[in-house]
């Protein structure tokens, strides 16, 4: 990881991304959820489960773009692989669900800002597919 | 031999550490309490058991918790014993001699994890500071009021979960343009902060710390 790579982002990419965020998080549970066979371990609790999951990266990613901290997400995304299988998450959902997530963060936010936040996403789905490599 | 985390944070105390958690862990507050009482009755310095019992086991809590081993309850039970626990040990704390130095420790809002600002606060009463602990989830215009009011030498700010350091931020901001400012300095800490070298930086912070006995040492030369 090279810090330096990751300057915090613009106000104003910012301040669409957290405006758009709520819907982002919403469309990108209710595609993880018509993938029913990668959910139906979570029964009646799997919107809750996801949603909750989704606003917790989501404020984690607003934190790291703000400050250009890129390793609060390594941090995060560690805790997450290694905390998530307990709540009966796959670390491949993981992944799965971060690239749904950056696919409607490409549709909702304006053009000149889609760069900028999906610089960091990409840096956490290539340090989640690392992780389950190494982890093969 | 490859040492723990919990074997590295707790050194030479690690075998007082390890009753004490499980004590805890078996629901009995009482052996807990005994243990850390005849320690120190045998010498061990109280900021020892802080750093190396106290605080290395609510770590250790949070990995059992972490890899599911224990349940949300049994750690709720060990915090809580923790804090009972270390309020027993306060007519040791407050009888310090004062030097005349004011700390004003806080939460910021939102975040609920306050033990570690908890024994920050108590280690300066220890050292002989006076300390004014607001504890967690503090809104922001109350901590500016509280700085006017109390005039401090330091503030010290806490977070523990990376997405309070915004609100973390926005505070220092707001206090940044508070007309004393030049009065006092402003320290923050907690797991972030000790995991980014550089995140107080970006907060605009003057120090951070990643320890209640570092954060006093640190303090002491700020002021001096
Ligand atoms: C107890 C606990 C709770 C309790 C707190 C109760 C209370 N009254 O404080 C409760 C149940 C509320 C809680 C909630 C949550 N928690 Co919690 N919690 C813990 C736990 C097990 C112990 C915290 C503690 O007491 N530490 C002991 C103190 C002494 O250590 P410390 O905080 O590091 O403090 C020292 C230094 O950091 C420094 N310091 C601290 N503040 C300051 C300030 C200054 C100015 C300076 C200089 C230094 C300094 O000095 C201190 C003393 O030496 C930690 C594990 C851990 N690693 O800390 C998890 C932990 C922090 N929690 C965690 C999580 C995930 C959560 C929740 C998100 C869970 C959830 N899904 O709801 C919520 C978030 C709540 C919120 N919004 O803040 C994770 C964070 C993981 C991550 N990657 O972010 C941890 C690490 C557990 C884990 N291993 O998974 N939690």
């Amino acid at each position: 990881m090279n810090q330096e790579e990751f300057p915090p982002v613009s106000s104003e990419a910012l301040k669409s991304f957290k405006e758009h965020s709520p819907h982002i998080i919403k469309n990108t549970v209710n595609i993880s959820l018509e993938r029913s066979d990668e959910v139906v371990q979570h029964g009646d609790h799997a919107r809750e489960l996801l949603s909750s999951g989704m606003e917790f990266t989501t404020r984690m990613l607003e934190t790291a773009m703000l400050l250009g901290e890129v390793s609060i997400l390594e941090d995060q995304l560690s805790w997450a692989c290694n905390r998530l299988p307990h709540d009966g998450v796959a670390l491949e959902h993981i992944l799965i669900r971060l690239e749904i997530y950056r696919g409607q963060i490409r549709e909702a936010l304006p053009e000149e800002y889609v760069s900028e936040i999906t610089h960091y996403i990409d840096w956490m789905i290539e340090w989640q597919k690392e992780w389950l490599k190494k982890s093969e | 031999m490859v040492l723990s985390e919990f074997e590295k944070e707790s050194g030479e105390l690690i075998e007082l550490a390890r009753n004490y958690r499980d004590a805890l862990l078996n629901l009995d507050r009482y052996s807990a309490s005994e243990m850390i009482h005849t320690s120190l009755d045998e010498g061990v310095p109280i900021k020892d058991i802080y750093i190396k019992v106290f605080e290395s086991s609510q770590h250790e809590v949070g990995r059992l918790w972490q890899n599911n081993i224990i349940n949300v309850a049994q750690e709720h039970y060990c915090s809580a014993s923790t804090q009972q626990i270390m309020s027993e040990l306060y007519p040791l704390i407050f009888k310090s001699q004062k030097k005349g130095y004011k700390l004003l420790a806080t939460c910021v809002a939102g975040e609920m994890h306050e033990i570690g600002l908890r024994m920050v606060a108590d280690i300066f009463e220890l050292e002989g500071w006076d300390s004014y602990y607001l504890g967690a989830n503090t809104p922001l215009e109350s901590i500016l009021d509280t700085i006017s009011n109390l005039d401090p030498d330091i503030v010290a700010i806490s977070a523990s979960i990376h997405f309070n350091i915004p609100a973390v931020k926005e505070l220092v901001d707001k206090i940044n343009s508070l007309p004393l400012r030049s009065r006092f300095k402003i320290m923050v800490g907690g797991r972030p902060f000790s995991i980014s070298p550089d995140l107080w930086k970006k907060v605009g912070a003057d120090a951070s710390a990643s320890n209640a006995l570092e954060a006093v040492q640190l303090a002491n030369e700020l002021i001096s």
